[in-house]
């Protein structure tokens, strides 16, 4: 059976027959692979614990007539375990992974940022920001927003999403796509506090020192037009969000 | 002169349904203890394995049965009045809520939606028993089950901190506090953090406010202000609001603060019109002119839709900052201060909000799924009072939204019959309009003018299936083709005509 190596991340893993499990990765040279890790479930699994969602691994596996078969698992990084000790921490997690499982349909069809960002999401995640620790739903609003600009749906808070005439504008719609001005707006727009807009754009962008000193009403704000953005783009609402612990 | 109360005093009961603590004896029991111990081991096992002995609620009575939102509301009996009597203070909002209600049904309990702690209840001054349950439920069990037609009286008396509970849906909180200002407004949850409530837009009722404040603080809410204090107190003012038509819970508001308050008659009706005095001094006063532009935009819409339907009228701008642009509360909506101070934008907004007291508030949507009939309608009457000021015609937005969004395939999958809990709000205020403005081509401008006139005069709640029966009922056009294409479809409408485009 031929072989190939890859990086990925667990999204999810589910059971198959008696001690074997399914599992769905997200990798950096192939995109979202499933494949078969065989008698994962006995406790004398050479690489169980490995692969749990939250896993970011070095992997090599053997392609396989339906599912590929993992044959060997390095850790890289088992963010599984510095998440599980903060309820917060964790569920923001949930959240990414679902996002990512969600953003990258296709399987086999290369999504390199896609990984690069969902890696780096559970590094600050676990880890804190370049600038320090930031709250989790922060960290992951910043992730949701570039995991969503790198599929193709980048918001805009600067000009207008409708008609492209520059601001600054005071109303975001998710439908829209961004801000929108006043010709434009529709009448039940929200109308954040401009250091909303601000945050949001610096979450945008990973411009983690800008988000310093947010107050907490802007950060609750933000998270909320934020949710609406991603409720509006995928379709299905995301099922974890609803468990998301928020601050 | 007296001294001032340490804290405010917030149960405002009668001394007589003051809760007794319970209590249990012991003495004499201890003999018995080897003999219980087999028993009661066997209690505790049966009810950790089978369950036996939980609480238990009845599923269908504890909501109203909406499709999106099943746990708002409740079902069994239909609310007429409401009489809250709360003290707004520092970080507590507390007191008692008073409703009036016709058992619909045999009631062993009654539910209603309260985010803020219980302390006891009393049902037609019986204490009952309280039970709390997630998503803001509250159980009420009399004594006795409250007969099917009998009309029976629910009090509550709770107190708490509204800023510490999460809405069941989405991560906005409708009470909002900056520095000595709070108060509560939002859509589709608000009423559970300050009163408790069937709280589902099919069951409106009669609203009466007592809001216990600081002296020299004022307290705002919708009706008619009956007395700036009506206690006794030195130290507290207790601000009266009535409102003399039935109301949706969602449509009550509250605000508490340092409000600059003017108040008159126009054109036979009174208006309080209130805004922060937190806000700078002439800011204050533009806000205030804008404000004093509400009969003149109720002037503009009566023509089109008949009489102004409530005997108040008014609208408040708190320093506080919504996340939405104003809120159609009933006789006095509520503006977000940056968009009424935006001389672009504050008479589409005013128009809008002064649209909803017909359509959202005088015909109130049955179901969250029917929010067409709200925002469809206030979002149309924007065109057409704009099309009366000289602006652009009705036609020419419903043409100019068209050619903007016909390539926009993501706009058009939220159906206006289905929009979905998750995208209510998403495009309803602006396929509505332009589905009522084709409609308009459709039937022809005699038909649809009297079916909008007498539409926003019928009054009481409504679904979008309502209406859509109404519109047929008054023309010999067919209905189907501009139904399949505005409510139901989920790709741009054709160019044709028998859309009403083309």
């Amino acid at each position: 059976m031929p072989t190939y190596r890859d990086e990925a991340i667990v999204l999810r893993t589910h059971k198959l027959g008696e001690a074997d499990r399914i599992i769905t990765m997200l990798s950096r040279e192939r995109g979202k692979i499933r494949a078969v890790a065989r008698s994962v479930r006995r406790t004398t699994s050479k690489f169980g614990s490995r692969l749990e969602p939250f896993g970011h691994v070095d992997l090599q596996l053997a392609t396989g007539r339906t599912l590929d078969v993992v044959t060997q698992v390095e850790c890289r990084h088992a963010w599984g375990d510095p998440l599980s000790r903060d309820y917060r921490r964790w569920t923001a997690g949930q959240v990414m992974l679902e996002t990512a499982d969600r953003l990258v349909v296709e399987e086999r069809e290369p999504s390199r940022r896609q990984f690069l960002l969902l890696a780096g999401a559970l590094r600050v995640l676990s880890q804190g920001t370049t600038d320090g620790e930031r709250p989790a739903t922060m960290v992951l609003d910043s992730y949701l927003l570039r995991a969503l600009a790198a599929a193709g749906y980048a918001p805009s808070f600067t000009d207008c999403a409708r008609c492209g005439v520059s601001g600054p504008h005071q109303s975001f719609s998710p439908a829209a796509g961004g801000v929108v001005c006043v010709r434009c707006r529709p009448p039940g727009t929200a109308v954040p506090a401009p250091a909303t807009l601000a945050l949001m754009g610096a979450l945008l962008t990973g411009d983690w020192p800008a988000t310093r000193d947010v107050e907490p009403a802007r950060q609750r704000e933000a998270s909320g037009l934020v949710a609406a953005f991603v409720a509006w783009h995928l379709e299905r609402g995301l099922r974890s969000l609803a468990h998301l612990e928020r601050e | 002169m007296s001294q001032p109360p340490a804290g405010p005093p917030l149960l405002t009961r009668p001394p007589g349904q003051q809760v007794a603590p319970r209590t249990s004896g012991r003495g004499g029991w201890a003999a018995l203890a080897p003999a219980l111990a087999l028993p009661v081991v066997m209690v505790v096992v049966l009810v950790a394995v089978l369950g036996i002995g939980r609480p238990s609620r009845d599923e269908e009575l504890a909501g109203a049965g909406d499709p999106y939102h099943p746990s708002y509301g409740a079902s069994g009996y239909d609310a007429q009045h409401y009489l809250i009597d709360v003290t707004v203070d520092g970080t507590t909002v507390g007191g008692v809520t008073e409703m009036t209600a016709r058992a619909t049904r045999e009631l062993a309990e009654i539910h209603v939606d309260l985010a803020l702690p219980v302390s006891a209840a009393w049902v037609d001054g019986e204490e009952a028993d309280v039970e709390t349950w997630p998503e803001h439920d509250v159980e009420i069990t009399p004594d006795r089950p409250v007969a099917e037609g009998r009309t029976f009286v629910v009090r509550i008396a709770y107190a708490g901190d509204p800023l510490e509970v999460a809405p069941v849906r989405g991560v906005r909180t409708p009470w909002y506090r900056q520095g000595d200002e709070q108060g509560a407004a939002g859509q589709p949850e608000s009423s559970a953090w300050w009163f408790p409530a069937n709280d589902h837009p099919s069951d409106p009722a009669l609203m009466e406010s007592k809001i216990r404040v600081r002296a020299g603080t004022q307290a705002v809410s919708t009706g008619a202000l009956v007395s700036r204090d009506i206690g006794t107190e030195a130290d507290w003012d207790t601000w009266h609001w009535r409102a003399s038509q039935p109301m949706a819970t969602y449509l009550n508001f509250v605000v508490v603060g340092r409000y600059r308050l003017e108040a008159g008659q126009v054109a036979g009706r009174p208006y309080v019109y209130a805004v922060s005095e937190a806000l700078p001094p002439d800011q204050q006063q533009r806000l205030l002119a804008e404000l004093a532009e509400t009969p003149q935009w109720v002037a503009a819409l009566e023509e089109h839709l008949g009489p102004y339907p409530f005997t108040e009228m008014g609208g408040v701008v708190p320093a506080f900052p919504f996340w939405f642009g104003g809120l159609e509360t009933q006789t006095r909506p509520v503006y977000h201060v940056r968009s009424l101070d935006d001389r672009d934008f504050a008479d589409t907004l005013l128009v809008h909000e002064l649209a909803h007291m017909w359509f959202g508030d005088h015909v109130t949507l049955e179901r969250w799924d029917d929010i067409f009939v709200n925002e469809a309608w206030a979002s149309y009457l924007e065109w057409v009072v704009a099309e009366d000021e000289g602006g652009r015609t009705a036609q020419q937005e419903l043409q100019r939204h068209y050619d903007g969004l016909a390539g926009r395939a993501d706009f058009w999958r939220v159906r206006m019959d289905d929009p979905g809990a998750e995208q209510l709000f998403a495009t309803v205020y602006e396929r509505g309009p332009m589905a009522l403005q084709a409609l308009r081509n459709v039937m022809g401008e005699a038909e649809f003018t009297t079916l909008m006139r007498e539409w926003a005069q019928r009054g009481g709640t409504a679904s979008l299936e309502d209406f859509v029966a109404e519109a047929r009922s008054r023309t010999d056009a067919d209905l189907d083709p501009w139904y399949d294409a505005w409510i139901s479809g989920t790709t741009a409408p054709p160019r044709t005509a028998a859309v009403g485009l083309g």
